[in-house]
């Protein structure tokens, strides 16, 4: 962990100091990866979508208010990038056989496995939910941010996003249901 | 019984209905079965979302990130550094020019007797003849007509002492500016 406060940091990457943005990619390459890596479901697409979120990121860094935090700043960068992404119908790989290990991994081996599935199952459901849908549950479950918030982002109208988020939670849950049923025949 | 649609139960769970409108919501959940059994389909998905957690990234990605930063991103010249030295230096040249120009002396010409002078000197270009033979280099020099011209001068007063003075000030000058612009700093491109 870098000692030197983020403020400090953002405000010697935003006139142009490349060791303070690597220090930057250092503290959030986690974060972002995580963004990225919903997304698509695999590694190789995620951390090339990471990658491209962190150089447009130093792109636009003079549009960054240095006194806010940097996580969200990345973040929603990082969700444009991907929906850049795949509207641009670049190919990108399928979902991961194996999944990364867990930042932090629960303890039992049991209890691991099952926890595994059930995180597979639901990362093969987001993977599968239309772009527009991704964007919005990742913004609005993980990033946490508001109906507001999101429309900002993604530059489009509140009763837009609302709608698109009440579909995917829709679609997930018919979804779930369906496999429930799958499993139990 | 009018049931709640997807919208209040979405906005209920998201927490972004005013205090009124959730007391109604709670009051018709209580009773209202198919209602409550929606909303408990619903709750079921914000759980299972919470149950994906991050994963761990198996190698750094700041070295290609590094290298990509250099080849992609544009150099931008006009940075706030630049753009401080570019108005030094302007400030500087201002001031050196604003105590040269009181000492600069034009000669007094009309502009009558300027046009005629360079309309003869036209004149005579064109009676230029050369015929010589082909061994030999034309002198073009003293073939050309005399131009009655006077140089503007400046009359500094000045002594030798004075131009040495400001000759080594501007080599230590021009050595200190070179040594700023030129030293070991962190890149500036962006």
């Amino acid at each position: 962990m870098s000692s030197v406060p983020e403020g400090d940091l953002a405000r010697r990457a935003a006139s142009g100091d490349q060791e303070a943005f690597a220090e930057i990619v250092r503290l959030h390459q986690q974060a972002v990866f995580n963004v990225a890596y919903r997304y698509f479901g695999n590694v190789k697409d995620a951390e090339d979508a990471a990658q491209d979120a962190f150089v447009r990121a130093y792109q636009f860094f003079d549009r960054f208010d240095v006194n806010r935090p940097l996580a969200p700043w990345l973040k929603r960068i990082t969700v444009n990038v991907c929906l850049n992404i795949i509207n641009a119908d670049k190919p990108t790989a399928s979902l991961d056989d194996d999944l990364p290990p867990p930042k932090d991994p629960k303890p039992g081996p049991e209890a691991q496995t099952a926890t595994r599935q059930r995180e597979r199952r639901m990362r093969a459901e987001i993977v599968g939910l239309p772009p527009r849908y991704r964007a919005v549950i990742e913004l609005r479950h993980f990033q946490e941010l508001s109906y507001t918030e999101i429309a900002s982002a993604l530059k489009r109208s509140q009763s837009d996003i609302k709608s698109d988020l009440f579909r995917a939670r829709k679609l997930l849950a018919e979804r779930l249901i369906d496999l429930k049923h799958e499993t139990s025949d | 019984m009018k049931h709640l649609t997807d919208n209040t139960l979405n906005e209920y769970l998201d927490h972004t209905s005013d205090e009124r409108s959730r007391k109604s919501v709670k009051d018709h959940l209580n009773g209202c079965d198919a209602c409550q059994t929606k909303l408990e389909e619903l709750g079921k998905i914000f759980a299972e979302l919470q149950i994906v957690p991050e994963v761990a990234l198996k190698h750094d990605l700041t070295p290609g990130i590094m290298t990509r930063l250099n080849l992609e991103t544009p150099v931008r010249i006009w940075t706030r550094t630049f753009a401080a030295q570019a108005g030094v230096a302007s400030g500087v040249l201002y001031w050196l020019a604003s105590q040269l120009i009181p000492f600069v002396k034009i000669p007094q010409v009309s502009l009558s007797k300027a046009v005629f002078e360079l309309q003869s000197w036209f004149a005579q270009l064109l009676t230029i003849q050369v015929s010589l033979p082909t061994w030999q280099i034309p002198d073009i020099a003293s073939l050309l007509p005399k131009f009655n011209y006077q140089a503007p001068t400046i009359n500094l007063p000045f002594s030798t002492v004075h131009v040495i003075s400001l000759t080594v000030t501007v080599i230590f000058l021009w050595v200190v500016a070179n040594f700023i612009l030129l030293r070991s700093r962190p890149q500036v491109q962006r």
